[in-house]
């Protein structure tokens, strides 16, 4: 029981890394590289705030706004002017993440910074005493995509990022203001981005080079997961259990490359994303 | 060599970059004389550096595959030195090294072996299905390069966290060392520039610049892509053997994606698509990373990152460009471009006199989804003929010639040529069908950035064929109304201007020229003159008519100009929302009842 709750966990964990990348991929056609950085930025601003007494919840929302405010900057400054050289934006965003990293590492040095849970507890869970600040995650990621699914199917933002995907051209041609939606998104996406960084703290051990392992899973499940949100849900789930299931039940060495190859795997097969089976 | 100088003389920029370059070549071949132990030791390093920014250079910069994990291709070779020259003992720990220099050169050919069967590997799965954008490639080595540097750290050969080390050939000394990287280097930047000067580089180019464009030019573009990737990762790969005989040192982070983004930095910030940017990019950032990350480790990798992001979003091009440019207007007044390609007639094929047509369409069916577009069309080109296709807007024109040109479009009905190599259509695709002599040209032009006019035809004209990558051809043997089109144009005062800067009329004039260089049995034209003046329109009306009646082409012709296609068309067919409103000769279509209301909207009389 507590392993099928590990599934979840991991699952989430993707999850919540992807969906700021989904978001930015889906309505911007930008892969984000400069998403490990964003999400250093949130935790280290949340530790910042949590060691100055501020409550950790508190804090963990400092640190997505902290990065929110730089995913404006870095738009207004850097990707608003490569809109029209999409492959450009993967090299600029990862020269983002490098300075970001820099940064980091120069006003608060390379070793790793311990962060505090803000409960160490245990509660019992399907009959197992499970830590509860794992579930604390569970709970975000789901709460998260509840949101975000609620925004994007019944409000008026949501029909304009919809007519965005669809069409852009044909959306600003509607009068849409493209530049607001792109910027609005890169904001979101920044805000979750950081929110992800600060809540995962506590469990991945924070250093400057934060959440770079989980880059190579989160930007296979972005693409696997085919622009809609229950296809991020689904691709993280699918890497995320695969990760864990092939470490637990046969080799933790060669879990990543396994990984890997059943995202390279599923890509071919479900090349238009998870939730399209391929077309005949 | 005379005619060397003379050139040297005469073209003052070209002096002046082949000055630029043999004082580098001169203050780096004297390293060992002026420079101390540790400045000797960085540059050796430094070439190898520069050899692998060349090797991305060629991969990335011409031929536009963004390889996220090209450091996989170099650790493959320095760990393949490392693993023929070493024992480990039961620990997992370097026991001794062994091996003369046959092993290390044995091991450095078998490194380019596996690397490039490993790339062609990674190409084949990113490059040769519908649907994989430019993104795929460069997320795929992303990870190919996260997963090699994880499962490096786990297993036992590669030494896992200690990595192999102390297996430096020693055979040479440091002084001997550097002019083996240099003589290396050099061999490697020649290769390189024979190969982008060459017509194979132009196909390089071309696919960077257009992908489809070329396939539609009949050339295999994924199986060039594979190649250039398993070459790219080759070179690489020859280069990660020479630094783990340097150094006698592999680890992980040698196949790391900080590692790999790192090359693709050199060659950014030196400017890609030029060779000479990705080495000097490589060698000073190398360099200067290695005086400065002593003392400032992270202010300096935080300046280069500043200056990465600078040059992606001011200066795509690279520092080196505008360098040149600068130089030029310092001290190379009047400079002249360099010797442009000529076309010269040659005698054209006439066509075959075989009986029978060369095109059949039977019962044509085709839709956007739920959208049906083509209901039912049934209709043949004879050999030598002018069919003029017209018709309202949505009429299914374009849609007709895209499926007569792309067998992989699915469609119901059959489609069968007579040309050589191929008879049904289905499933046969876009560069097959060009190769076998059904070439389309698109309704607006599609040309490629990066390519003149010149090299645009030359291009052409192969069809997919073979093209050297050692030799550079000058003088471009075309069909003669390829030279008429352009001189009646004016095409041929702008041989050596990219096609993309043309006035919209050249360019018409250029998708033609292409089209007609490819020599194609079948012609498919969408609207060759959209856009053009009546003067224009008639000199291109004039070589259409001499293809036709002269050499035995067949031209599909899409047009909307009523009077245009009168002058021209052997026969007509009219289309009307998917389906052949009437098919006859010119006469018979002005008097059809139904087309003069339908399309022509005359009423009352005939003139």
């Amino acid at each position: 029981m507590s392993f099928f709750l590990d599934l979840l966990i991991e699952s989430s964990v993707l999850l919540l890394v992807v969906l700021g990348l989904g978001i930015i991929l889906g309505l911007m056609d930008v892969i984000n590289l400069a998403q490990s950085g964003f999400m250093a930025v949130g935790v280290y601003a949340a530790l910042t705030a949590a060691h100055r007494g501020v409550n950790f919840w508190l804090a963990v929302l400092v640190g997505a706004a902290a990065t929110g405010v730089l995913g404006l900057l870095a738009e207004w400054a850097i990707i608003r002017r490569l809109y029209a050289r999409p492959l450009e934006t993967l090299l600029a965003t990862w020269g983002i993440s490098l300075v970001l990293v820099q940064l980091i590492s120069i006003y608060f040095g390379h070793g790793p910074q311990s962060f505090d849970e803000p409960f160490v507890t245990a509660v019992p869970v399907l009959g197992v005493q499970y830590p509860a600040y794992r579930l604390v995650i569970f709970v975000a990621a789901f709460a998260v995509v509840a949101v975000l699914y609620l925004v994007v199917r019944f409000t008026r933002w949501g029909l304009i990022a919809r007519m965005v995907m669809a069409n852009q051209a044909l959306a600003a041609g509607l009068g849409i203001n493209t530049v607001r939606v792109r910027q609005v998104t890169f904001l979101i996406g920044s805000l979750l981005a950081g929110f992800a960084g600060a809540l995962l703290g506590p469990i991945q051990g924070v250093s400057p080079y934060y959440a770079t392992a989980l880059i190579a899973p989160a930007f296979l499940a972005v693409l696997l997961a085919g622009r809609t949100l229950l296809g991020l849900v689904l691709a993280s789930a699918v890497l995320a259990v695969t990760a864990t299931v092939f470490s637990r039940y046969f080799n933790p060495v060669y879990a990543t490359a396994v990984t890997v190859a059943v995202a390279v795997v599923l890509l071919r097969l479900f090349p238009e994303g998870l939730t399209r089976w391929r077309r005949s | 060599m005379a005619a060397v100088l003379t050139r040297l003389r005469t073209d003052r920029s070209l002096a002046v970059r082949a000055g630029t370059l043999l004082l580098a070549a001169a203050v780096a071949a004297t390293g060992p004389l002026w420079g101390d132990r540790f400045t000797v030791y960085l540059l050796t390093q430094a070439f190898l550096y520069a050899a692998l920014a060349i090797s991305l250079d060629l991969v990335w910069g011409y031929t536009g595959i963004l390889d996220l994990g090209h450091a996989v291709w170099f650790g493959i070779g320095a760990l393949t030195v490392g693993v023929m020259t070493t024992k480990l003992d039961a620990t997992g720990m370097v026991a001794s090294v062994h091996g003369g220099p046959g092993t290390y050169l044995l091991a450095g050919l078998l490194a380019v072996v596996i690397a490039a069967v490993a790339a062609a590997v990674v190409g084949l799965y990113c490059f040769s299905w519908r649907g994989s954008t430019m993104f795929y490639v460069a997320i795929v080595t992303l990870a190919v390069s996260v997963v090699c540097e994880a499962l490096y750290l786990e297993l036992r050969w590669t030494g896992g966290d200690n990595g192999l080390f102390g297996y430096q050939l020693r055979a040479l000394d440091p002084t001997g060392w550097f002019y083996l990287c240099l003589v290396f280097f050099a061999v490697v930047a020649t290769l390189a520039y024979v190969l982008v000067r060459s017509d194979f580089g132009l196909l390089m180019r071309a696919i960077r610049d257009n992908e489809e464009r070329a396939r539609f030019l009949g050339f295999e573009v994924d199986l060039v892509k594979i190649s250039v990737l398993a070459g790219g990762a080759a070179l690489a790969a020859s280069a990660g053997a020479m630094y783990g005989s340097l150094l006698g040192l592999v680890s992980s982070p040698l196949f790391g994606f900080l590692f790999s983004t790192e090359i693709v930095i050199w060659v950014a910030i030196g400017g890609r698509g030029t060779l000479f940017g990705a080495a000097i990019g490589a060698i000073a950032l190398q360099f200067f990373s290695s005086s400065l990350n002593q003392s400032f480790p992270d202010q300096w990798q935080l300046v280069v990152g500043l200056a990465f992001i600078a040059v992606v979003v001011f200066v795509p091009d690279g520092i080196v460009p505008p360098a040149w440019r600068l130089l030029d207007r310092l001290v190379g007044r009047g400079a002249s471009h360099g010797p442009t390609r000529r076309l010269v007639a040659r005698p054209a094929a006439v066509g075959r006199t075989a009986a029978g047509p060369l095109a059949r369409v039977e019962e044509l069916l085709f839709g956007y989804g739920a959208l049906q577009v083509l209901r039912g069309i049934s209709l043949e080109v004879g050999r030598g003929e002018l069919l003029c296709v017209i018709g309202p807007n949505g009429a299914g024109k374009s849609t007709l010639m895209a499926v007569m040109s792309d067998g992989r479009m699915r469609h119901k009905g059959t489609i069968t040529y007579s040309v050589d190599g191929v008879r049904d259509h289905a499933g046969i695709s876009v560069s097959a069908l060009a190769r076998a002599g059904v070439m389309r040209k698109f309704q607006t032009p599609s040309l490629f950035r990066g390519l003149t006019v010149a090299e645009t035809i030359l291009l052409a004209s192969r069809r997919g064929g073979y093209l050297s990558p050692l030799r550079r051809t000058a003088e471009i043997a075309v069909p003669a109304p390829v030279v008429a089109l352009c001189e009646a144009t004016g095409l041929d005062r702008h041989l050596g201007d990219r096609g993309t800067e043309l006035s919209h009329g050249l360019k018409q004039a250029l998708e033609l020229a292409a089209t007609i260089a490819a020599w194609p049995d079948l012609l498919l034209l969408d609207e060759p003159t959209a856009g053009l003046n009546s003067h224009e329109r008639g000199v291109i009306g004039d070589i259409l008519k001499t293809l036709v009646r002269d050499h035995g082409r067949s031209v599909v012709l899409i047009e909307h100009d009523f009077d245009f296609v009168d002058q021209l068309a052997d026969r007509i067919v009219v289309l009307q929302d998917g389906r052949i409103l009437a098919v006859g000769s010119t006469s018979e279509i002005k008097h059809d009842e139904s087309v003069r209301g339908g399309y022509l909207g005359i009423t009352g009389a005939t003139a």
